[in-house]
């Protein structure tokens, strides 16, 4: 339509319109999905709860056995734990949401529902069980351990958060999409996730590294978001590499780049 | 109001482009009531999709106004690990229904469908025509201005068929629908108007009984098969006569040593071979539409003789032997 213009308050309530639309769609889909794990067994979705739990009890049993109980001052178990939720964060989006828009194909039948609502639902979705996961696991630290974060900066702690949020968005989106394509994508980012959490910092301090290999793996944005989380969190003092407007652009950038790239290809995903 | 704007849809295969739709301009009115005939392989699903508007055209646009349904097929928008219940809830979801209007919608659901207990069950584990009741009451559950129907009516029995007719009779001065079905009967007595999609071309027939007739002319349509068929059948039907004549040939040669000195059954046999020759073409032809019966005769009797009992054509040997007497 070329001869007609919608005013602003017009264009406001359409996007409105859209965007409760688009609200109930993911919501559709998110309850669909945790109804689909639900029906596969409960087991199922207690593991995802217990399975950053499993993870952080044996990294740090290692220490334990090494002799080390506390790194850079903080508790092994409670240094490890801040590690590991953004590392889950990030592999939600390498990959957890891809499968999405396979699964969903059928669903594309509906004129709402396009693979972004698939892809984002799956995002929402695993975000809210790694949510639940952590909360489960700092209250057995607290219990347990009797070790208990501070959290010095929420309001900076949850900004760090969703910054990450979007890096692994940007992420996920561009793997969903090409992964359409080619297949191998998706398998191939499966097996970088592995040794991602022995170059992120994940079970170490990176100041007990030398200086120059420190340097080098700083670059690693994950690395440099786990720094910020546990300053936030614990009160470390961030590694002199760290810069915020180093990761706050590759997340930019890569979310720019993952949505362009699903605006391109968004009618070659609907076909089958 | 459905209205195509030089639309083109085409797929790419290794020998190039396969069109769907080249160039097509279409206006679809709003209540309208549209059968789609096409052969397998036309593109009927994928101009429901376009039509539905969950694919999109490679050239041109379509505008719609109106709501308009999903396109209602047997596999389409069903999550095989949901229940029936768990389906149509999530249906419901996505068309932003409230909750207590959910609630009213499941139970019409699951009345409508007549699913029972497997309306509990996952949709993976229904047969298809219990998946097309599922389907079809869904859609039944919405007021759309138009409903995408694509093959879903002729998977259902009887009860449910009819049932399903009852429903649009109700709905029929508020909506309209575009069908898709290989029951040319259904369509006649269904629909108002037709399109006949062939070779990328789309035509829009306003009654639908020419598009039944133009799709019936195809070149390897559903009647120009049974054409081929009734043809064939002739033929093998002329073929067998010929090789019983033969039988009859032959068997009358072997007789020959046995009945040797009657001389006229040899004589009947060439008598009748030469009839035979001398009337190729008229054999089991009708003039005007009334039996030749001149002709018809001569050709009754060899059969008769034919029969594997060389006894029994005795009595019949004097009317043909009066007949092969000139010759003799």
């Amino acid at each position: 339509m070329t001869d007609t213009y919608m005013t602003s308050s017009e264009a406001y309530r359409e996007i409105r319109r859209g965007a409760r639309k688009q609200g109930a769609v993911i919501k559709a889909i998110l309850f669909k999905d945790l109804r689909i794990r639900l029906g596969k067994g409960r087991l199922g979705l207690l593991w995802v709860i217990l399975e950053p739990m499993t993870q952080m009890f044996v990294l740090s049993a290692l220490w334990y056995l090494a002799g080390r109980q506390k790194i850079d001052g903080v508790h092994v178990t409670m240094f490890i734990a801040t590690g590991i939720i953004p590392y889950m964060i990030l592999k939600v989006g390498i990959n957890k949401i891809h499968h999405s828009i396979k699964s969903n194909v059928s669903l594309f039948d509906y004129q709402q529902v396009k693979p972004i609502d698939a892809l984002l639902a799956a995002f929402i979705l695993n975000l809210v069980l790694i949510l639940f996961a952590s909360i489960a696991l700092f209250f057995v630290l607290d219990w347990f351990f009797e070790v208990s974060a501070d959290f010095p900066n929420i309001p900076e702690m949850l900004g760090i958060l969703a910054v990450l949020m979007c890096f692994s968005l940007g992420i996920g989106l561009l793997i969903s999409v090409y992964g359409v394509f080619y297949e191998s994508l998706p398998r191939f980012c499966n097996i970088i996730t592995k040794p991602l959490i022995f170059i992120s910092g994940v079970v170490y301090s990176v100041n007990d590294l030398p200086a120059t290999t420190r340097e080098v793996l700083s670059w690693n944005p994950l690395l440099q978001f786990i720094a910020y989380v546990r300053h936030y969190v614990l009160g470390l003092d961030l590694i002199p590499e760290a810069n915020f407007v180093y990761i706050g652009l590759i997340s930019a950038v890569t979310l720019f780049v993952g949505c362009l790239s699903y605006y391109v290809n968004r009618l070659k995903l609907l076909q089958r | 109001m459905i209205k195509f704007n030089n639309v083109s849809k085409y797929y790419t295969t290794p020998k190039g482009r396969k069109y769907v739709l080249q160039d097509v301009n279409l206006t679809i009115e709003l209540h309208q009531k549209v059968g789609v005939l096409g052969r397998n392989g036309a593109g009927k699903s994928t101009l429901m999709r376009l039509l539905a508007g969950v694919d999109i055209p490679d050239q041109g646009t379509i505008t719609r106004t109106g709501s308009i349904s999903w396109p209602m097929g047997l596999a389409t928008g069903l999550q095989g690990m949901l229940t029936g219940r768990e389906n149509a809830k999530f249906t419901c979801g996505i068309q932003g229904v409230g909750k207590r209007a959910t609630d009213r919608k499941l139970k019409f659901v699951q009345d409508f469908s007549e699913l029972g207990n497997y309306f509990e069950m996952p949709v993976r584990t229904y047969s298809s025509g219990m998946k097309a009741r599922l389907n079809f009451a869904l859609a039944m559950a919405f007021n759309f201005d138009f409903y995408i129907i694509d093959e879903l009516t002729s998977v259902g029995d009887q009860v449910f068929r009819d049932k399903s007719r009852q429903v649009f009779e109700k709905k029929r001065a508020k909506c309209g629908f575009i069908k898709v079905s290989h029951n040319l009967d259904e369509l006649r007595n269904e629909c108002d108007s037709g399109l006949l999609l062939h070779a990328g071309q789309l035509t829009h027939y306003p009654a639908i009984d020419d598009a039944v007739n133009a799709y019936e002319k195809l070149p390897g349509s559903e009647a120009e098969h049974r054409k081929g068929k009734a043809k064939a059948e002739l033929r093998a039907v002329q073929k067998e006569k010929a090789a019983r004549i033969r039988a009859a040939k032959k068997a009358a040669a072997k007789q020959q040593p046995v009945a040797a000195e009657n001389t006229t059954s040899v004589a009947n046999a060439t008598a009748l071979s030469t009839t035979q020759a001398s009337l190729p073409g008229q054999r089991p032809t009708m003039v005007n539409g009334k039996p030749s019966g001149t002709v018809q005769q001569p050709i009754v009797k060899p059969l008769a003789i034919s029969s594997p009992r060389p006894h029994k054509p005795a009595p019949m040997m004097p009317r043909v032997v009066r007949k092969a007497a000139p010759d003799g």
